[in-house]
């Protein structure tokens, strides 16, 4: 099935890289591919006891991270997308990690620590 | 070929499926409307109505604390009649009001004056109808998606307001509805759905759904349909202003969201995410897990109630920087200056929530962080107001009704903002926290603060809304009474707050042995204050109906504004525009030398007498100032945002 | 003039204006999981309760990790494919991204399932027993308790309704707490007059309506007699702020005037209050049964029978419950007790493992308790040899010996007789018993945030797939008039299911790996 031609609306003139479906379509299933095997290997990495529940978490988050970036980077396009993107993303991490952090800043006490609540 | 050539093609092609539109039917028109400026009259009326509702609960309230033990009088008792029967029987036995009705009332009286009346009125309905206007867009991004945000806050006020009725009565546990206290005082119901408290979970999330919604539309409209020429720096402040409260909700309230789920969560399945280990209520051990933090509640609710604390008084700011201008005949001093502080005081509203939270207990490292960050952002705020202070100097000022309560407001939002100063200290904050001081502090901020604002702009736009303009006299009859009232209201209450009186007594603190007997008099005149107030809005609630039908006709520019909202047709037509919107010049280019009239609207080009003056004069308005710095590589740059023409003539 | 940048992307920003409203929409979306992250990380560094930690099965959760993940595949696969203007294969990479939301919600909803059908049982020492109740006839499910010989209902009929009902139960034959057939009322005798009546919904709202009227007429006299006495009130307060720590002078004219006020009250209104009195009177004799705020029902014929859940009680004993809706019941409580089949004792947050309430329901097992600990913590020991001196403090030493599945104690056959046969089974005193729940939200915040942060997620591919099936069916008419458009949509939908296949992505290694 085809669309209307184009001269009846002018739908995709502006799409300066007209998409060569078969090559982009094998890089989403390389990146499927990846997303699955570093899914295995964050449960891989579970079984493991790297000495400390702190080594253990930063190494399974940090792989989280690099498949999120992936999605994020191939599958949302955010590779190349425009700085106006960039920016609301920018503001609402930081503001995302300021809720995460300072939250659990409120257990940190210095005062009670050395001399008792 | 370019993307301005294939938008044609496509908005044209989208044409054809649109016709239909410009002939509505009742409905379509008047209730399921998808028009920005309609559903701006519907937020601004529903919000209104909210306001009343507020205010009359707080009359309730005011009596008990002025003569506590008595009964009301008949001209208050009508208040809760219009709850029914049952209703007053069950809460006011003897005509009293009640511990429990009064703490129903002032939770109810805060979430409602907060979610339901300011917010709703000041940014939601300033917002549908000016924004687009103001941007030169034909209707908002997403027509359809604003009828839902309508009316998805319409279903959360129907449930607020029917929570009243409910065997348990509304919410009881304070506007900020802390756990454990909202989890355990409605727990011995019949049924956890139909409580005051979860009633008020659900119609906070069907609130905030709506204000997410509504925030993304604003967005959407602002970024993607300015007119041509409209740059963000010929964005008039209201617009920017209104922009960033967008933002705020926009990231603010999904905390506020989750805060709600989890309590609901608590309420209706019993899980204890707020709920501590050996939690005991009435004297029995309460049948939960327990091990929840109560402190995440407040983390996540103040997380966003700051914010929220800036999408109130924001839409004052920004309607007072239309107003103002307009009125003084010159430009807004410091245009750029207010946007960056506008900007950073946004920003910095998100990391400042805890100083609402000083006495849970939590460590000092981040109590000193937050108070830290708190002093920090009165210097954007001291901006702001500056700025429109500044504004006023040397102008040739002229006093219609919207710029009395425009000039009221500055002195107003300055008492609650300087005394909120000495709050953000932690030393200070443990003895006055809770007490009548905060209670004066913030309404002076929202009360004669934003909604004197509020005020002003409903004089000021309702030409434009219904094209008549509102009665002056009544106008008068308005603000003064209300000026004094408010003041008779609020200003004892910082004495009564220093004299440690709490927030919360219904008794106005009678049965506390420790209360200073020395002010309680002021009870009795701030409740007298209160009734004045009351009546002081009469002559604008005639003002309000009687002008759509006897007011004075107005023209489509009646104050002579430059902004792009008065070059409509007055009241607009669906699609707003008649011709396609160019922005030549900023917001606010009132008496600019060589101009033949002593305004310039942004959608005329400059005439050739202006360029002339702009050569020789070297102190350009604004944007002239930068078509300059882009000619001149810089010469008079930092000169264009201080030295406006109004000020060069001093 | 009609909204611009619908299809077409603004110049100046390069975005049209659906795209800039997704991206916005998934900013607030970030906040709101980031809101559920925060809050998960403060309540687990907050937690005065060992913090579960793999407890959930990972076979399911890492399947529909890689569902997701395919659906992301295919959803971004179907957007090219419209930018390549093939539809079929658009159709095809779409059904197969809905077909993947349906499997992730089904292995989803057999992952709660396996939750809802287990049960904890928290003794009063802190012993923690999993397992599910035994038997599973009705009397005997989990916690709730059988009420028999009741004789009396107390109705507070200004709060209480009739629901109560619903937990009543009739003995037939072997069957102790069979269904109540279809239309046999309880019978009860009024105490004013000892008529019998039929507890129906219609009568008892009759009742509510008289009781109001008795209300109404007495507010109306009590408010006239406090707006008398409201003078004497004032008069009264004004002579207290002499008095006290902090006093005022008092202004005694304007208390003498407050107390003439008074008398002259008193006088006027004799009459009115005299009107008002014989209303009240007149409602009440006509309605002897509400002039009290309860009323107490006498049940004529078989004594009653209740089996009610602890939950919907405010308080209990042995011969009353109270409902949450201060409706009371008087008779005798039985059967106090909580069948219970065990597969798992956690004796973390007992003071002293060896003297837990664990060995007063299975003593038998307490043998290879202390076997099991001995071993383990030679082993942990040799393993971590710095926690040699300290290990009793170390949560993983915990999680390892003092969280016991049977399995590890005892042969599996063995292990599956204690969960499934009833001889196994214990019966756990209710006196013993602290807390009591399946493990669903109630059973702590872990599984709260646990079914908050997984649920809110399951709506979120339960509407994105509603979304983008809506875009597959209705997807031709517009891919015929305008492909791009379409495009557009599919690339929106598409961000917005990435979106929450990379939330997934957080979600499996925090709750179930960590």
């Amino acid at each position: 099935m085809e669309p209307s031609s184009d001269k009846s609306h002018g739908h995709d003139s502006h799409d300066d890289h007209p998409i060569d479906l078969a090559k982009t379509v094998r890089t989403y299933l390389k990146v499927g591919a990846t997303l699955i095997l570093f899914t295995g290997i964050t449960w891989g990495v579970a079984l493991i006891d790297f000495g400390s529940h702190a080594a253990n978490y930063t190494i399974g988050l940090s792989i989280a991270t690099f498949k999120v970036s992936l999605v994020g980077l191939i599958f949302m396009h955010l590779n190349h997308e425009k700085p106006l993107i960039y920016k609301f993303l920018l503001f609402t991490v930081i503001f995302a990690a300021a809720m995460m952090f300072l939250t659990v800043l409120a257990f940190l006490d210095p005062i009670k620590a050395r001399f008792g609540a | 070929m370019d993307a301005t050539h294939d938008s044609k093609h496509a908005d044209h092609a989208h044409d054809h499926g649109h016709d239909d539109h410009h002939h509505p039917g009742f409905i379509q028109k008047w209730i399921f409307s998808t028009d920005h400026k309609m559903i701006g009259v519907q937020y601004g009326v529903t919000g209104l109505l909210f306001l009343a509702l507020g205010f009359m609960l707080m009359l309730v309230m005011r009596w008990s604390i002025a003569h506590p033990g008595v009964p009301l009088p008949g001209e208050l008792s009508w208040i809760l009649k219009i709850f029914g029967d049952d209703f007053v029987s069950r809460w006011a036995p003897d005509g009293k009001v009640s511990g429990s009705l009064y703490n129903m009332f002032g939770a109810m009286h805060g979430t409602i004056m907060v979610f339901f009346g300011v917010v709703p009125l000041g940014f939601a309905a300033f917002v549908n109808f000016v924004t687009p206007l103001q941007v030169g867009a034909p209707d908002m991004a997403f027509p359809k998606l604003n009828m839902w945000s309508f009316w998805l806050f319409f279903i959360s006020g129907v449930l607020m307001v029917a929570s009243f009725f409910l065997p348990t009565g509304a919410a009881q546990a304070g506007w900020t509805n802390y756990s454990p206290l909202a989890a355990t005082i409605q727990r011995n119901s019949d049924s956890h759905f139909w409580t005051g408290q979860t009633q008020w979970l659900f119609a906070m999330v069907f609130n905030i759904s709506a204000s997410l919604l509504g925030a993304v539309n604003v967005l959407t409209t602002v970024i993607n349909l300015r007119a041509k020429g409209l740059t963000w720096m010929r964005l008039p402040f209201f617009s920017w202003a209104m922009f960033t409260i967008a933002f705020l909700l926009l990231l603010a309230f999904p905390p506020l969201e989750v805060a709600a789920l989890m309590q609901l969560c608590d309420q209706m399945f019993g899980s204890s995410f707020f709920l501590p280990t050996g939690l005991h209520s009435g004297g029995t051990l309460v049948d939960i897990s327990g091990g929840g933090h109560p402190v995440l509640f407040q983390h996540l609710f103040w997380f966003l109630a700051h914010p929220e604390v800036y999408v109130l008084l924001l839409p004052g700011i920004a309607i007072c920087a239309e107003i103002i201008p307009c009125n003084t005949r010159k430009p807004l001093w410091g245009y750029k200056s207010m946007v960056y502080a506008l900007l950073t005081l946004a920003f910095l509203s998100f990391i400042v929530w805890a100083h609402h939270m000083y006495l849970t207990g939590m460590g000092s490292v981040v109590a000193t962080f937050f108070q830290f960050t708190t002093v920090l952002i009165s210097v954007p705020s001291v901006i702001l107001l500056t700025c429109l202070m500044l504004s006023l100097w040397g102008g040739s000022i002229r006093f219609p009704v919207p710029m009395l309560f425009a000039t009221a407001f500055i002195p107003m939002f300055g008492i609650g903002g300087l005394t909120g100063l000495p709050l953000a200290f932690t030393f200070i904050d443990l003895y006055l926290h809770d007490t009548y001081y905060i209670i004066a502090h913030f309404h002076y901020i929202v009360a004669p603060g934003t909604i004197f604002a509020l005020f002003a702009g409903i004089y000021h736009w309702y030409p434009k809304v219904t094209g008549r303009k509102m009665s002056t006299v009544l106008g008068h009859l308005h603000f003064w009474p209300s000026l004094i009232a408010m003041n008779v209201v609020f200003a004892p209450m910082f004495i009564q707050g220093m004299a440690s009186f709490h927030r919360r007594w219904y008794d106005g603190g009678k049965v506390f042995e420790m209360t200073s007997h020395k002010y309680f008099y002021l009870n009795e005149i701030i409740s007298w204050g209160a009734w004045g107030l009351g009546l002081a809005q009469i002559p604008f609630i005639i003002n309000f109906f009687a002008s759509v039908f006897t007011g004075k006709k107005a023209s489509d520019n009646p104050w002579d504004a430059t902004t792009l909202e008065w070059n409509t047709p007055t009241p607009p037509p669906h699609g707003n525009f008649l011709t396609e919107q160019i922005v030549y010049r900023g917001p606010y280019e009132y008496s600019v030398p060589g101009a033949d009239k002593d305004f310039s609207p942004q959608w005329e080009a400059p005439t050739p007498a202006e360029k002339e003056t702009e050569d020789h004069a070297g102190h350009p308005s604004a944007t002239i100032a930068e078509r300059v710095v882009h000619s001149v590589e810089g010469e008079a740059s930092h000169d264009g945002d201080v030295y406006r023409p109004g000020m060069s003539n001093n | 003039m009609e909204i611009p940048y619908t299809v077409s992307a603004r110049p100046d920003t390069g975005l049209y204006n659906a795209k800039v409203g997704i991206w916005l929409f998934l900013a607030s979306e970030v906040m709101l999981f980031g809101g559920l992250f925060s809050s998960y990380v403060f309540l687990r560094i907050g937690a005065d309760f060992p913090w579960p930690f793999h407890e959930l099965k990972v076979l399911p959760g890492f399947i529909n990790t890689m569902v997701l993940i395919a659906s992301s595949v295919t959803v971004v696969a179907a957007w090219a494919s419209l930018k390549a203007r093939r539809y079929g294969w658009y159709q095809i990479n779409m059904l197969i991204t809905i077909a993947c939301s349906f499997a992730f919600m089904c292995i989803k909803g057999y992952e709660y399932y396996g939750k809802f059908t287990h049960y904890s049982v928290i003794l009063e020492d802190g012993t923690v027993f999993d397992g599910h109740p035994a038997h599973a006839s009705e009397e005997h499910q989990g916690d709730k308790i059988a009420f028999t010989e009741v004789k009396e209902i107390t109705l507070a009929p200004g709060k209480s309704n009739l629901h109560f009902l619903r937990h009543r139960r009739v003995s037939e034959g072997a069957k102790p707490f069979g269904k109540v057939p279809e239309g046999q009322l309880v019978k009860v005798r009024l105490p004013s007059n000892g008529t019998e009546i039929e507890l129906t919904e219609e009568w008892y709202k009759g009742l509510q309506k008289q009781y109001w009227d008795v209300r109404h007429a007495r507010r109306d006299l009590n408010t006239l007699l406090a707006r008398i006495e409201a003078p004497k009130t004032r008069a009264d307060d004004l002579r207290k702020t002499g008095e006290g720590e902090t006093p005022v002078p008092v202004d005694f004219r304007k208390v003498e005037a407050f107390l003439n006020e008074y008398e002259k009250l008193k006088v006027d209104s004799a009459e009115k209050v005299k009107e008002l009195t014989a209303k009240v009177k007149a409602l009440e004799g006509a309605a002897p049964d509400v002039v009290g705020d309860t009323l107490k029902l006498q049940v004529v014929g078989n004594p009653l029978v209740f089996l009610v859940g602890e939950k919907d009680l405010q308080t209990y004993n042995a011969t009353g419950v109270t409902f949450r809706d201060d409706t009371v019941l008087t008779g005798k409580m039985t059967g106090d007790s909580i069948p219970f089949n065990i597969d798992a004792i956690d004796l973390r947050q007992v003071k002293k493992p060896e003297n837990s309430l664990a060995w007063k329901y299975f003593p038998q097992l307490k043998e290879a308790y202390v076997k099991h600990r001995e071993e383990k913590t030679a082993a942990y020991v040799q393993k971590h040899p710095s926690h040699a001196g300290n290990y009793t403090e170390v949560s993983d030493w915990q999680h390892e010996v003092l969280r016991i599945p049977l399995e590890e104690i005892m042969p599996e056959e063995q292990a599956h007789e204690y969960l499934h046969d009833e001889a196994h089974s214990v019966h756990i005193d209710r006196a013993d018993k602290r807390f009591y729940s399946n493990f669903s939200p109630s059973r702590s915040p872990y599984y709260a945030i646990y079914f908050l942060m997984t649920g809110l997620h399951g709506l979120h591919v339960i509407g994105g797939a509603i979304v983008l099936g809506y875009f597959l069916v209705t997807g031709r008419k517009m891919y015929l008039n305008n492909p791009e458009h379409l495009a557009n949509r599919v690339e929106v939908g598409g961000l917005f299911w990435h979106f929450v296949d990379l939330v997934w992505i957080f979600l499996f290694p925090v709750f179930y790996l960590m």
